[in-house]
């Protein structure tokens, strides 16, 4: 594993993840928002998966993610509708996406 | 609400075509593919032979890596255990790797592996192709024809290489055999026409013996291939696997954290905040 994966793998849930908060309505400072949200969680997550891997393990980081998520744009958000959900719909698009991506290249 | 309706039925619609049309690979020949990132991105440069090995490493021990370019481990086996490859890989430095075959297949009926692993870490077991590499030199075009070689036989036996007592497909129906598909031959130190045949029902890379084409119990002779490699022990304990994770990324991203949340204090906690207190 080398730190280009980690960053990677950022670029990748930005723009995923980006595509669902541009469609949601999210703009101006809550973009901001998005974006350092996914920085904090995003190579943390990468990070715990190649230490412990499995799909038990995935599905328990990627709930967490999106609790943590969720939470930080209700908390802070300023304009983010459906806080929550905003944050499920993004987690699973990406990593339907993640998925994609690994299955084509 | 309409704006969230329409966007949560795009990802449905998305999320069930990408679940709907994973694409099934279809090659147009025998060959079954595998389920790993490595070999899909590097296929064309993989070799498709089949060898069986023993881990055979110095250290007692070898590990299974990921992929031939990973720093991650999925296992560590001890020398001596057995393992066998249908795909090899060759590095930019010259080492061949070996796809180590998991025995089974997914779901979507793609052969699955456990990993890769370097081929200077085993010992290979002695087969048609190691045969092949020390007594090519010797084959020879049969001066007669294979009809009258296999004249009297019904059935053949087929076997990995010349003397190797081990035998691949019995009973094989002689008809099968004509000039254009066994050859080239070898002649064994008791005297005996091997000849080489490379596809018969679906078996790859196999030897008759012409002189006694349907018998079974052909003896071995270890002295064709004669086992010449060091045998290192295996060690008393292996040790973990590794992840591929090193300190530097676990502080990289440890760092990257606090100054993310850093930032999210300054321009939304903080400012949040004071925004409250002037109302």
């Amino acid at each position: 594993m080398k730190l280009f994966d980690f960053a990677l793998s950022l670029l990748l849930t930005l723009v995923f993840e980006g595509v669902i908060a541009f469609a949601w309505g999210v703009r101006k400072r809550d973009l901001l928002l998005f974006m350092l949200i996914n920085v904090l969680t995003n190579p943390a997550a990468v990070l715990l998966h190649a230490l412990f891997p499995g799909w038990g393990v995935t599905a328990v980081l990627e709930a967490g993610v999106v609790l943590v998520e969720g939470a930080l744009y209700q908390q802070l958000g300023y304009a983010v509708r459906r806080p929550w959900l905003f944050s499920l719909c993004a987690n699973i698009f990406s990593f339907c996406m993640g998925l994609a991506v690994d299955l084509v290249i | 609400m309409k704006k969230i309706g329409k966007t949560l039925k795009l990802l449905a619609l998305v999320c069930l075509l990408w679940l709907g049309l994973a694409p099934a690979r279809v090659r147009a020949d025998l060959l079954v593919e595998v389920d790993d990132s490595f070999w899909r991105a590097h296929q064309d440069e993989c070799a498709y032979y089949y060898r069986s090995y023993t881990v055979n490493a110095p250290e007692g021990y070898a590990a299974i890596w990921a992929s031939p370019l990973s720093s991650k481990q999925r296992e560590v086996l001890a020398n001596g255990v057995s393992i066998y490859s249908n795909w090899h890989y060759t590095d930019d430095a010259g080492e061949i790797w070996c796809a180590v075959m998991a025995g089974e297949m997914n779901h979507q009926g793609y052969d699955t592996i456990r990993g890769w692993m370097k081929t200077s870490d085993c010992m290979v077991r002695a087969d048609h192709i190691q045969f092949e590499e020390v007594y090519g030199q010797e084959f020879v075009k049969y001066k007669g024809t294979y009809g009258e070689a296999l004249a009297d036989a019904e059935t053949v036996v087929l076997w990995e290489y010349p003397c190797s007592g081990e035998i691949r497909a019995e009973e094989i129906d002689a008809e099968w055999f004509d000039n254009w598909n066994i050859g080239p031959c070898w002649q064994d130190p008791r005297g005996r026409m091997w000849a080489y045949v490379s596809y018969c029902y679906g078996i790859r890379s196999t030897w008759i013996c012409l002189d006694d084409p349907a018998n079974p119990y052909l003896e071995a002779d270890e002295s064709i291939l004669p086992q010449t490699e060091v045998i290192y022990p295996a060690a008393d304990q292996l040790p973990e696997v590794k992840s591929g994770v090193t300190g530097l990324m676990v502080g990289a991203v440890l760092g990257v954290m606090a100054v993310t949340g850093l930032l999210l204090w300054v321009f939304f906690v903080k400012k949040r905040k004071a925004g409250d207190e002037n109302l």
